[in-house]
């Protein structure tokens, strides 16, 4: 089973990334919304780790050689398939030829296209996320025929709440502060004031623009050290920079705290122009909305 | 020393010199990965960071971490020497910078015996300790946009060899065929791991 990549928009294959490999100097990589891959992945019957294409902004035309389930997830996209409009976060069933054209977005700025079975390129380090800086496979590109696996369970008919476009509910971002040692000052600053995301802003990074993290004195360095995900590092301009799935590995700028993972989709869903509020989280009550989240996606529809 | 990495990861802090602290963080990953309570650790200069289950004690962990002992016997080193073409395009303004001739720059770099420190910055990118002192010199000012693959670099402390093509600010003393990471099979060095570069 396979389908076409007919236009690419900004798209690459992504799944829940490489957590295991970051001894080796790779990024974990996978997808920026992990949430709304997990509900992809439930709608179509899949396991949670399973392949999904990710498009930023402006979504790919891909058509279908086989009969497919798909689900598109994430941020809302103007999407049609053979000209009639596809629903968001339902399973969506496509006839062998068809194609699913995937336009702009409507809110937050990252989608997904599930498919059930996955895709199901060659994996490389245990996954089939692409990060491209870290040269780990390659952006799609018009002409692609992607090969689809065979779907390990029946698709889902419960209704999902999909979250991807609702960051403009103006929700505070979740924060674990540390590890390294920031005046408080800094701190209180971070978690008072609006930070609004500037153009700088990829699947590396987002870098924020706000009121200065530090006195201005700037390009203090620590020795480098391993950094995840969501690690908010604080250069020598004193503006906040939040790591993404494509980070590398280890950082060298101190970090002034951790967005939480329950809360990374926000980042992943912020544009260009957007304001990010910031709140302490206790560690604990950050793997509590962790668990609530993952319950959430995992939850069984034998009900 | 520790603190909260996220929610479920601490990074614990060795002090000291810098390559007896690196010793003692490569020493407590390995210790760590061997742990119930600890899902994975990986390295950094003075630092490890050690993913926990849900249900562990971080002050427990942290505190064992930070007693490991550096024994040189703990993992078994492999020895990797590495080619080069000493040709790089920062060696004559480096020459001029510390007062050394190329030649004499060539000698320190390759006769010394390195250590794996830890790898990062990018897939297969080893951090490496033990770059004689005349050769400390800080990183470029203005970093280059695009670093080919293959170059071996200086930068502060360390050496290394960029796997792949990047931007980057180390000084650039030469090439290497080497082929230090490959997506099939993963970095061909690993942390504790020893480097010998030679004039080829």
């Amino acid at each position: 089973m396979t389908l076409q990549i007919v236009r690419a928009g900004f798209a690459a294959v992504q799944d829940l990334g490489r957590p295991g490999y970051a001894h080796l100097g790779v990024p974990r990589g996978g997808a920026f919304d992990e949430w709304a891959l997990r509900d992809g992945n439930r709608l179509c019957g899949n396991d949670p780790s399973a392949a999904a294409i990710e498009f930023v902004l402006a979504g790919p035309d891909v058509r279908f050689d086989d009969e497919a389930t798909v689900a598109l997830t994430g941020a809302p996209f103007a999407a049609t398939l053979d000209g009639t409009a596809v629903p968001f976060a339902t399973t969506v069933r496509v006839a062998a030829g068809a194609s699913i054209s995937i336009g702009k977005v409507i809110r937050g700025a990252r989608g997904l296209l599930c498919i059930a079975g996955g895709i199901a390129t060659a994996p490389v380090l245990d996954s089939r996320s692409v990060s491209a800086r870290a040269g780990i496979g390659r952006a799609l590109a018009a002409g692609d025929r992607l090969p689809v696996g065979v779907r390990p369970g029946s698709p889902s008919a419960a209704a999902i709440r999909s979250i991807g476009g609702d960051i403009a509910l103006g929700a505070a971002v979740r924060i674990v502060p540390g590890p390294q040692p920031f005046p408080d000052a800094a701190l209180e600053t971070l978690v008072s004031e609006p930070y609004e995301v500037t153009t700088e802003a990829d699947r590396v990074g987002v870098r924020l623009d706000g009121p200065p993290l530090r006195d201005g004195g700037g390009g203090f360095e620590i020795d480098p050290e391993p950094v995840v995900p969501g690690a908010i590092q604080v250069p020598g301009d004193a503006q906040p920079i939040v790591l993404g799935p494509d980070a590398p590995a280890t950082g060298g700028y101190p970090k002034i705290a951790t967005v939480i993972r329950a809360d990374l989709w926000m980042l992943a869903q912020a544009r260009p122009g957007d304001t990010l509020r910031f709140e302490i989280c206790d560690p604990a009550a950050a793997r509590q909305a962790l668990a609530v989240r993952l319950r959430e996606t995992e939850a069984s529809d034998d009900a | 020393m520790w603190c909260w990495q996220g929610e479920s990861a601490i990074v614990v802090t060795f002090d000291g010199p810098l390559e007896h602290a690196n010793a003692q963080a490569r020493a407590a990953a390995t210790a760590a990965r061997a742990r119930r309570d600890v899902t994975a650790a990986t390295p950094g200069a003075r630092t490890v960071l050690a993913h926990l289950t849900g249900d562990a004690d971080p002050d427990a962990v942290a505190r064992d971490l930070q007693r490991t002992v550096a024994s040189p016997a703990a993992r078994p080193s492999r020895e990797h020497r590495i080619g080069v073409v000493y040709d790089g395009d920062d060696l004559a303004a480096l020459s001029r910078e510390i007062g050394l001739s190329e030649p004499a720059i060539v000698a320190l770099h390759a006769g010394a015996r390195y250590t794996v420190a830890f790898l990062g910055f990018m897939p297969g990118f080893a951090y490496l300790l033990g770059l004689p002192p005349p050769l400390r010199v800080p990183r470029l000012e203005t970093p280059r946009t695009r670093v080919p693959a293959g170059s071996v670099a200086i930068a502060g402390e360390w050496a290394g060899v960029y796997p792949t093509a990047s931007p980057g600010g180390w000084r650039l003393l030469g090439r290497t065929d080497a082929r230090l990471f490959d997506p099939a099979s993963g970095a061909a060095l690993a942390a504790g791991d020893h480097v010998h570069f030679e004039a080829s």
